[in-house]
């Protein structure tokens, strides 16, 4: 293997060991971006925030940069329970990213990044049961690990000379486990679920540089996405079993019951279990050249309509989500003198609220987001740095949860599909 | 530094931060819902009958002569392999014009006794002369009915050969005695009858039987014990070629061939109300029963595991002296079939109580049969039970039945499941 393929291996790795309850609550935790540059701000990506005037998230705003752009991230999150002293990270490929302004005026993008996290531990207190005159002590463990990526192909060409439009078809795919263990009388239990999906989205967006504050240039942007293809999954069942042997998976002839001649699993397509419908406001106001004040705001509606069945928690679903964001930036100078000056400065506040099925609380979280992005090399090479820390708590959880999330992003600018003039 | 340098430093740094930072814990949630996974179903109305078969005791380390308490060990067979037991001479080779001369020629079989039996007990010994047909009897599934001592086959019989008392001689090795029949006087009749000399099946068998007399059943070792097999022994001498310096060199030589199957044929007594009111299983009396239960597929939750599965049956109080014996279970096929192994085997073995007590359940764990069940890998058509062949084929045990006048003490099924 060679030495590029190796630190690729390292970079594809993913650590999953981050669990939240919330993570288990339908098809997982939506994740609300997938750039540094984006987390810095505590935003969701609609709003430039990557370099003056580029969203890594919105098509609109590539045509602004000057060169092609690779990117990739790498970020983590970690969920720390008030009073328990359980701290769980995971650690994943955030987004990869190839992003082809042309001439100016059009762009083209494709981008691979998951866009829910499904990876949860939760366990049961033991409880005592009589069941024929017999005490058993029993309790319950689940754990699921996977969730939907997205791979999405963006386009954005103007409209007028003030306002740029964009369409991003958005393939969702992906899978996930769940096992649930019965432990009774020191004997376990397995059921095990193996999900795949499928679905089709369009996102069009519209931005506008059309306006002033004042004096000072406030660029609008918003944008839409609803399901062209719903959600489909492919559910496969393995019937329960009771592991004799205590290794965790299914041994036909050690196993109960033996299944030497049975089909064990069972298999069920569901055409539509999620129509998610998202819409993306927000505004960038430009106070000096590199100084800029953000603002958004995002609802998503997820129409999801998982059986309760295939839920890890009884039927638990979201059903919307709300985002505000507030951010500041300092963007590096175009001709730094100094060194600070060859660096972003982003921080951020963010409020975000999720409502759940059948809950009439909805789960809370708000937060601080600060960014660091250094720019080298004369075709915008840059290096984004971000961390957020945030505090939630919902109707599932009887403490509060403390969220961190880092974010690393090595993207890489160059002169490609331009036509070179012979010397 | 160069930039390539520094993104690998950069990375490198922070994939171990990342990964001495992970830790790997389970969340403790009152949302993860475990109640009522595990739920149970007792089944009372287990239905039972009491049948009586053929005494089939082709299988047992014993066999048996003589008569006692309505059981009639009317004869034994004794079909004779065609190989010695070092498998090295046949019984052909022993007509082969090497063999200078048969000196003598005994059928022995031995008592399962330490002590000298009745020496006053006469033993009978006859053969099939000449019979080109095999199978004269089958040790799994020859019984009184389908092998009477008037039946043809015993036309075949010739006279009898040998009528000897029981020989009351310790054998210096193992001290038990034996009886031993003298067969010398008809040595060549008897292997050239025996001897397979056209490559075909020969019948090669003796019927042997115990006179009439009060001493009750004798029992003696079969061909599925694990020592003192029934033999045929003969001594011969053999011509074993010329030495070096031209003297014929005879080998004096003792062979021993066991039987290849046997079986004692039992005429049984006469059922009783006992046998049939209880749940009753006897080898010797033929008495098998038939447990059925109103479980199938559609009994218990889609997905969910049989976690035990326990049939409890009640020893009735008339038991005695039942330590240690051996109750098996077949599920049984749509159709019933005497023969034990009929259906698919679920072969379930317990020691019964010695005294059997009427409150103390024996339990029979039936949790493989009730999951195959529950996961239609065939149908339940009902149990039979049964006296294994460890047990004394006289020996009867009783269980009470779905008609006992204690309601605590009928037969029952209770089944523990976990759903998902």
């Amino acid at each position: 293997m060679s030495r590029h393929n190796s630190l690729l291996l390292i970079l594809l790795i993913q650590v999953s060991f981050g669990q939240s309850i919330y993570n288990a609550v339908g098809l997982g935790m939506h994740r609300g971006n997938h750039s540094a540059s984006a987390l810095g701000i505590g935003s969701t990506g609609l709003i430039p925030s990557h370099f003056p005037n580029i969203s890594l998230d919105n098509p609109n705003t590539w045509y602004n940069s000057k060169f092609a752009l690779l990117s990739g991230g790498y970020g983590g999150e970690t969920i720390m329970l008030d009073n328990s002293g359980i701290a769980n990270t995971i650690v994943d490929l955030s987004r990869i990213q190839l992003i082809l302004p042309v001439k100016g005026k059009y762009a083209l993008g494709l981008d691979l990044a998951p866009i829910t996290d499904g990876n949860y531990w939760l366990k049961s207190n033991s409880s005592q049961l009589i069941v024929s005159d017999d005490t058993l002590t029993t309790s319950r463990e689940i754990k699921g690990a996977g969730g939907i990526n997205s791979m999405r192909l963006s386009f954005s060409f103007p409209l007028t000379e003030y306002e740029q439009n964009g369409l991003s078809l958005q393939v969702l795919f992906g899978s996930s486990r769940h096992n649930s263990t019965f432990y009774i009388e020191g004997t376990q239990y397995i059921y095990s679920r193996h999900q795949n999906y499928s679905g089709l989205s369009l996102i069009y967006y519209l931005s506008s540089s059309r306006y002033k504050l004042n004096k000072y240039p406030i660029n609008l942007h918003g944008s839409i996405g609803f399901s062209l293809s719903p959600l489909k999954m492919k559910s496969i069942q393995y019937h329960l079993f009771e592991d004799v042997n205590g290794n965790g998976y299914y041994d036909s002839f050690v196993d109960s019951p033996y299944m030497t001649t049975y089909d064990s699993r069972t298999e069920s397509s569901y055409s539509e279990i999620q129509s998610p419908f998202e819409i993306k406001i927000g505004g960038d106001l430009e106070l000096q050249s590199q100084l800029h004040l953000t603002g958004e705001i995002s609802y998503l509606n997820t129409n999801a309509k998982l059986p309760n069945l295939l839920s890890p928690l009884n039927g638990a679903v979201y059903n919307s989500i709300q985002h505000v964001n507030f951010g500041a930036i300092k963007f590096a100078r175009k001709i730094p003198r100094e060194w600070y000056q060859y660096f972003h400065y982003r921080a951020g506040l963010y409020l975000e609220q999720r409502n759940i099925q059948e809950y009439s609380e909805n789960l809370v979280e708000s937060g601080l987001s600060l960014g660091l992005g250094f720019r080298f090399g004369f075709t915008n090479n840059q290096i984004d740095l971000a961390y957020s820390n945030g505090s939630r708590k919902g109707p599932l959880s009887t403490t509060n949860e403390r969220v961190e999330r880092f974010r690393i992003q090595v993207t890489l600018g160059d002169i490609w599909f331009v036509k070179r003039r012979a010397r | 530094m160069t930039l390539s340098n520094f993104v690998r430093l950069l990375i490198s740094i922070y994939v171990i931060l990342l990964i001495s930072s992970c830790e790997r814990k389970p969340t403790d949630s009152p949302y993860v819902d475990h109640a009522g996974i595990v739920r149970d179903t007792i089944i009372y109305n287990i239905e039972s009958f009491t049948y009586q078969t053929p005494p089939n005791i082709g299988t047992f380390p014993n066999l048996y002569f003589g008569s006692d308490s309505g059981y009639n060990c009317r004869f034994t067979l004794m079909n004779i392999a065609n190989y010695s037991s070092d498998l090295t001479v046949t019984l052909p080779s022993l007509t082969d014009s090497l063999i200078e001369s048969i000196d003598s020629l005994f059928l022995i079989i031995t008592s399962i006794d330490t002590v000298i039996p009745e020496v006053a007990d006469i033993y009978h010994l006859k053969y099939f002369q000449s019979s080109e047909s095999d199978s004269l009897f089958n040790e799994v599934s020859s019984n009184y009915l389908n092998l009477d001592d008037s039946s043809q086959i015993f036309t075949m019989l010739n006279e009898p050969l040998a009528s000897v008392a029981i020989t009351s001689i310790d054998d210096t090795v193992t001290t038990h005695s034996f009886v031993k029949f003298d067969l010398t006087e008809f040595r060549n009749d008897i292997i050239n009858s025996f001897a397979d000399t056209a490559g075909g099946i020969k019948n090669r068998s003796f019927v042997v039987w115990k006179e009439e007399s009060a001493t009750g059943i004798s029992s003696f070792y079969s061909r599925n014990a694990t020592s003192f097999r029934p033999r045929l022994q003969v001594n011969y001498r053999k011509d074993a070629g010329i030495d070096t310096s031209g003297v014929v060199i005879i080998d004096t030589l003792i062979k021993s061939f066991y039987p290849d199957n046997d079986v004692s044929i039992i005429y049984p007594p006469a059922l009783f109300s006992v046998d049939t009111t209880l749940i009753s299983v006897g080898r010797a009396k033929g008495l098998q029963s038939i447990l059925q239960f109103d479980v199938d597929s559609n009994t218990f939750p889609v997905e969910s595991v049989i976690r035990s599965a326990e049939l409890r049956l009640y020893p009735d109080t008339s038991n005695s002296d039942l330590g240690g014996f051996i109750i098996g279970l077949y599920s049984i096929s749509d159709s019933l079939a005497v023969e034990d192994t009929d259906g698919d085997l679920y072969l379930i073995q317990i020691d019964l109580p010695d005294p059997a007590v009427g409150a103390n359940a024996v339990v029979l764990d039936l949790k493989t049969l009730v999951g195959a069940v529950t996961l239609q890998q065939f149908e339940n058509y009902g149990l039979k039970i049964f006296s294994t062949s460890a047990n004394d084929p006289f020996k009867i045990a009783r269980f009470e039945s779905d008609t006992s006048n204690s309601n605590s003490n009928r037969p029952s099924l209770s089944v523990e499941y976990v759903t998902p």
